[in-house]
Formats: C-alpha cells, structure tokens, sequence
C-alpha cells in the first residue's frame, strides 16, 4: 500500500534551496516516530538517527531542497523581476502559477511585444518577472521583500501507476527514504539525512557527510530516463524498478557498492535497474570525497520532464527503491575497501 | 629499472577513472619492490612510503586513471552506446580500436558512417558521443551475456610504439607514464639516506574530477607535496602559449603552485644540468596540485609536467629521457627537505 497522502505532502512542501524549513518540518513529522533521533545541522540539513549495535555507519542522503526563484527587484508598477535558484528553464517557467514562503500567490510571464500568440521560448531568466496582482511598488512591497522566493505552484497527479507534479526532484526520493525507515531493522547506525542546497551547487551534503563519517553511503536521487519520444539515449525506463546507480556526471560509484547493491535486489525479489546518467550530478560526489574518502552508491528513480511543473515519476519504482534500501540496512555485511 | 617495461605493463591494464581495482594492484606490485611500507585507501588510491619517519613529510602525487567510456545501453541489433567517462574527445573514437572490460575483455571497434553514404555538410560535422556505437560482432543475445550496462570501455591496450629519439607513443601516458617516474625517484633515492618523510600516492580519478588528489592529500597530511602530470608540448596547431619544449622538464609557476616549492624544484634542476622551463599557470593547473594545495589547512604544493603531444588519444607521445629527468628534478629537491624545511618554505618578506 503507498501512502499516497505521505508522498504528496512531502513533495508539495515548500522549500526552495537555502529556504528548507518547511519541508523540513513536514518530513520531520513523518520520520519522528520512526527513529530515535532527528535533529538539524548548522546548515539545515535534517538528520535522522535510528541507533545500532554493530559499530558500522550506514548513511542515505536524499536532497530536500528544490529549484525556484528569487526577487531581484520590484518596479513601480509592482512586477517582480527575478533569478533563478538552480537549474530553472526560463520557457517551463514563464506563464505560471508561483507561491512564495509566506503564502503569496502570483504568475509567471516574460516581456514580449505580441500581443496574440506569445511563444514562450523567448522567455529568457532576465525578461521574467511575477505579477502578485499589486498595482505599486508599495502595494507589492508589502507583500514580498527582496530575496523572497518563489517556487511553481503544480497540481500533484495521480496517473495511474505513475505521479506527477513539481519538485518530484527529489521530494519523491526523501518520501522513499521515510518509506524505507518504516519498519526498518539494521544492526548499524543509519543516518537519513535530508540535505539542503543540492540544486545550488550540491552545497549541504559535504558537511553532513563531513560530521557522520560514515561507511557507507547510499545516495537518493532521481534521474534520467531514454523511454520517450524522440529523446537522448539512455537505458533507464519508468517502472522498471529502483535503478543502482553506476555514475552520474558527477560520480563513479565503486563496483564494490554497486554490485552489493545488486546482490541485495536479487536476493530479496526486488526489480532494479542499472543507471548510468549522461548529464548531472547529485550529492554522492560532495559525500564521495569528504575526509579521505567515502565509500558511496546511489539508489535513483528514473523522473521525466526534470526540472519542469510536472516531473513524473513511477510508484512501483518508488516502492522497489523503498524496499532495497530497507533491504541494504538489513544486510550485516557492508561492502568495503 | 626498466622504465619501458614498467610503462609497458601499466598501461596495458586497464583502469578508467572509477574503476581503476586493477591498475592499483599492478602499481602496488611495483611499490613493494622499494619499500614495505605499501597501501591503498578506500577510494583506491596506492601509497609507498620510505624515508624518515620523524622527518617532515612531503607528499608526491601522479594519477592512475585513464580517460574512457562507459557502457549506457545495448541495441537490439547488439550494439554497444557508450558514455563518456572522463575527457575522451569523439573525434578521435569513429575508426578506433576499443575494449570492453565485460564479463571478460571483449575486443571491439566504434563505427563510422562511409563518406559514401553521408549527407551533404555531413563531413563538417564532429560526432557526439551519443550518436557512436561500438561493434563487437556479436549477435544481441551473446553481447547481453558478456557486457552489462556500466562496464567500462577503454582504448585497446597494446604496448607502447618504440619511434624514433627514445620517443615512444601510445595510450595512458597521462598520467601513468609519471607513476613510473615516481618509481624511479624511488629508485634514485632508494640507497640515499633522507631526512624527509616520502609518501609517494598514485591517485584515482583525477580525470573526474580530481577525486583522488582532494582524498590523498586530506588522507597523508602532508607538509608539502609535488604532483606530476603531463602538459603539452609542441604539436601541429597549438599555440606557443599552450606548451613546454618536449625535451624540457615543464616546472610550474602561478598562483596554484607555492613560490618556494617552485624555486625548490628549479634549482633542483639547475643543479644537475637538466634542462627545464618555466610553466607558467595563469589559471587553474588543472591537475591534482590545484585541489592539494587547499585540503585541510592548506598545503604547499609544486608541480612538475611532462611535455606530452596528442593528450586524451591512443597515440600520446612522450620522450623517455625527459621523464627521466623529471624523476631526476623531484629527486633533487626531496634530498633537499630536512628538519630545516618551514625555512626552506617561509616566504620572503
């Protein structure tokens, strides 16, 4: 059984990079009874203890943070100019529905001179700007102040097998992990951490990493897809399971985890998929090189349309990835170098 | 020591970047035969260690990965898509002898269209990676049985061209051809009694990202080090700018390199009548010494380059008398580093 409403409401929070504290405090509702610690870092990244005995450190790691934007300045008329918070495409996001911290709604548009068709692939980041509907500078002053941000307003679907909505990256993944905390048993310390700032420069998960030490680490990210039209090549498909990470732009995992990763799928009866991602990178590089070095995995869940209003992902690879990282912390052996 | 023969051996195994378990072991293997004191950590980066153990440590860093490409996907009809590892450029793969480190090692060739049958404009066009295929001349069934989604794929391994002028040609030159020459400052030092402490690391990943430097150096502490690295030397279409004489050992200076580990290394080099020039650095080095330099505390850090030609093909180009000679100038200067080392490196008011 999903549970659906834990799913939405962890990826319907608010909480642009640098601006967690909402979805912080929605996860950590759902991952309280769960463990026997949770608490925040320095730089806000929710961490949550369940002990162990075996004297190992198992640490998963899933970025709460999504990508949004924020206001550079208010012009008399009261529009909002604005930048981007991580890898935002102007074109997704011209014409939208935004929502800022303190609940102020408006929509998205972009300086055109049409006045009938308007081609949205003009929008550039620098002729975007947000109507909150105030009519002065005053008016929308009020409203919102400078460095405010906004994130896009998206309905979160229900598609059958599959779900849709804004910030599935990576929300989808910190729902797998308090999936995965649900009943889990593990001989060692395991860390969930919620890491803040990914989108922005992959920025919290060093420190966490840094501070735990741990043995192993299982990254908790989505990532690409080659299964429609016309797109770049690339093996992962939606609902062919939890997809073990091999590399990313950013990282190369060692085949000592991966191939640990596997073994522990095949041996629980759970489907899993090989990922090798041509483009971005994910927290695993921060955790990979902290100290002397980290022994890291990744876990991922094929997401389409990334970075757009309505990334979609599948449920059965959600609940895959669920069960093999509760699977993993259930392993008494770690892999190891 | 046999620096052709040990050249020859490390660069016939492969190891792209990640997945360099095999390499670390023949390295390893080639450690033992100057110290005991031999290990690797858990990103898979080979340490030796010899010298005085009181003495101040000084740290020497060459890479071990090679550029490559990783397996993305098998076709219907078995071909094999690839993915870029680290730094391969597409232009040189179409017509280009591969192998896939699969279940075994599987011979293959990535594929290029016949002039007759492209396109008008076609020919002023580069491949992109995506859009390259390896052949292995298997059916789909058997290619499945033998090759995985994340196996690496590298250069043919075939042992270095002996050309003209002790000049040899061949692949993984950069940067292994400089773990060699920290072996043999490990053999010139090896009956010379330091007051330094030496750990000599071959470094993982450095074409991703520089993995192993950042590791290595946060991991041994040094006092100070030195990494070796290839650079380029003269070659058809590169700016003066761009390169070091390929018969001179190339010292680095600029703001990623500390000036007293260069001045070490310089006079090193004048000392024994090698001949060397200045490589100067405006920006990044782009090697491990940019990301040892700021680990931990800070460390500082030299760098000396091995004038290379067609850098990231199968075909680099290096002279074995150079390489000597660099080993020659990092010898030097560790003979240098003693107990009165923080005045060797205290800057001038």
């Amino acid at each position: 059984m999903t549970d659906m409403n834990m799913i939405k409401d962890i990826v319907k929070a608010y909480g642009p990079s640098g601006r967690e504290q909402k979805v912080t405090e929605v996860i950590r509702s759902f991952v309280e009874p769960l463990v026997d610690e949770v608490y925040t870092d320095t730089l806000g990244n929710l961490i949550a203890h369940k002990r162990g005995t075996s004297g190992k450190k198992l640490m998963f790691i899933s970025h709460m943070d999504q990508i949004g934007l924020i206001v550079t300045d208010i012009d008399e008329k009261g529009f909002l100019r604005v930048a981007n918070i991580g890898g935002v495409s102007p074109a997704m996001y011209a014409a939208r529905a935004v929502r800022f911290e303190n609940g102020v709604r408006g929509v998205t548009h972009f300086e055109t001179e049409t006045s009938g068709f308007m081609n949205p692939g003009k929008a550039a980041i620098g002729n975007l700007f947000v109507d909150i509907g105030a009519e002065s500078r005053e008016e929308a002053a009020a409203k919102v102040s400078l460095g405010d941000m906004a994130v896009v307003e998206a309905e979160f679907l229900e598609l059958g097998n599959r779900v849709s909505c804004a910030a599935m990256d990576n929300r989808i993944c910190c729902a797998a992990v308090v999936e995965a905390l649900k009943e889990m048993k593990s001989e060692h310390d395991v860390y969930a951490v919620f890491s803040v700032q990914e989108e922005v420069g992959i920025r919290g998960a060093g420190a966490a990493a840094y501070v735990i030490q741990p043995d192993l680490c299982i990254n908790l990210d989505v990532t690409l897809y080659g299964d429609t039209p016309k797109c770049v090549p690339m093996a992962m498909k939606l609902g062919e399971g939890a997809a073990i990470k091999i590399m990313d732009a950013s990282v190369i995992i060692p085949p000592v985890v991966y191939t640990w990763l596997e073994d522990v799928a095949v041996k629980n009866d759970i489907k899993y998929q090989r990922d090798v991602m041509r483009m971005g990178g994910t927290d695993t590089s921060a955790v990979q090189k902290t100290r002397g070095g980290i022994l890291v995995g990744g876990i991922s869940i094929p997401l389409r349309y990334m970075h757009s209003p309505v990334e979609t992902g599948d449920l059965r690879d959600f609940a895959a990835t669920a069960a093999l990282l509760r699977a993993a912390a259930a392993e008494a052996e770690l892999p190891h170098r | 020591m046999d620096m052709f023969q040990i050249i020859t051996e490390l660069t016939t195994t492969p190891g792209v970047s990640g997945n360099e378990d095999r390499v670390c072991e023949v390295i390893k293997k080639w450690f033992r035969t100057y110290t005991d004191d031999v290990w690797s950590d858990v990103m898979n980066n080979a340490y030796a260690r010899f010298g005085n153990p009181d003495g101040p440590t000084i740290l020497l860093m060459a890479h071990m990965d090679e550029i490559g490409m990783m397996v993305a996907g098998i076709e219907d009809n078995g071909m094999v898509r690839i993915y870029n590892v680290a730094g391969v450029d597409p232009r040189v793969l179409p017509g280009s002898e591969v192998q896939i480190n699969g279940k075994e090692t599987v011979p293959a060739v990535v594929g290029a269209l016949p002039p007759h049958l492209q396109k008008a404009g076609d020919n002023t066009k580069n491949y992109k990676i995506e859009d390259l295929l390896c052949d292995t001349g298997l059916p789909a069934e058997e290619v499945k049985e033998l090759i995985r989604i994340g196996d690496t794929v590298s250069f043919r391994t075939f042992p270095p061209m002996k050309l003209k002028n002790n000049t040899i040609a061949g692949k993984t030159f950069d940067d292994r051809a400089c773990v060699v020459a920290l072996m043999e400052v490990m053999e010139i030092l090896k009956n010379y009694k330091l007051e330094c402490n030496v750990v000599v690391c071959a470094s993982i990943q450095e074409e991703n990202g520089l993995k192993g430097g950042i590791t290595g150096a946060h991991h041994i502490d040094p006092d100070m080090a030195i990494a070796i690295d290839v650079c380029h030397a003269p070659q058809p279409g590169a700016k003066p700018v761009d390169y070091t004489a390929f018969d001179k050992v190339a010292i680095a200076r600029g703001g990623n390199i500390h000036p007293k580990m260069y001045k070490l290394l310089k006079e090193s080099a004048e000392e024994q009548n090698i001949s060397w020039d200045t490589d100067v650095m405006f920006a990044r080095t782009g090697t491990d010494a940019w990301t040892i330099q700021i680990q931990r505390g800070g460390i500082p850090t030299g760098l000396i380059s091995l004038p290379l030609r067609y850098m990231h093909t199968s075909v680099e180009v290096i002279s074995l008398d150079t390489l000597k000679n660099c080993a020659k100038v990092i010898a030097g200067a560790v003979q240098k580093i003693g107990a009165d080392w923080e005045e060797t490196l205290c800057l001038d008011d």
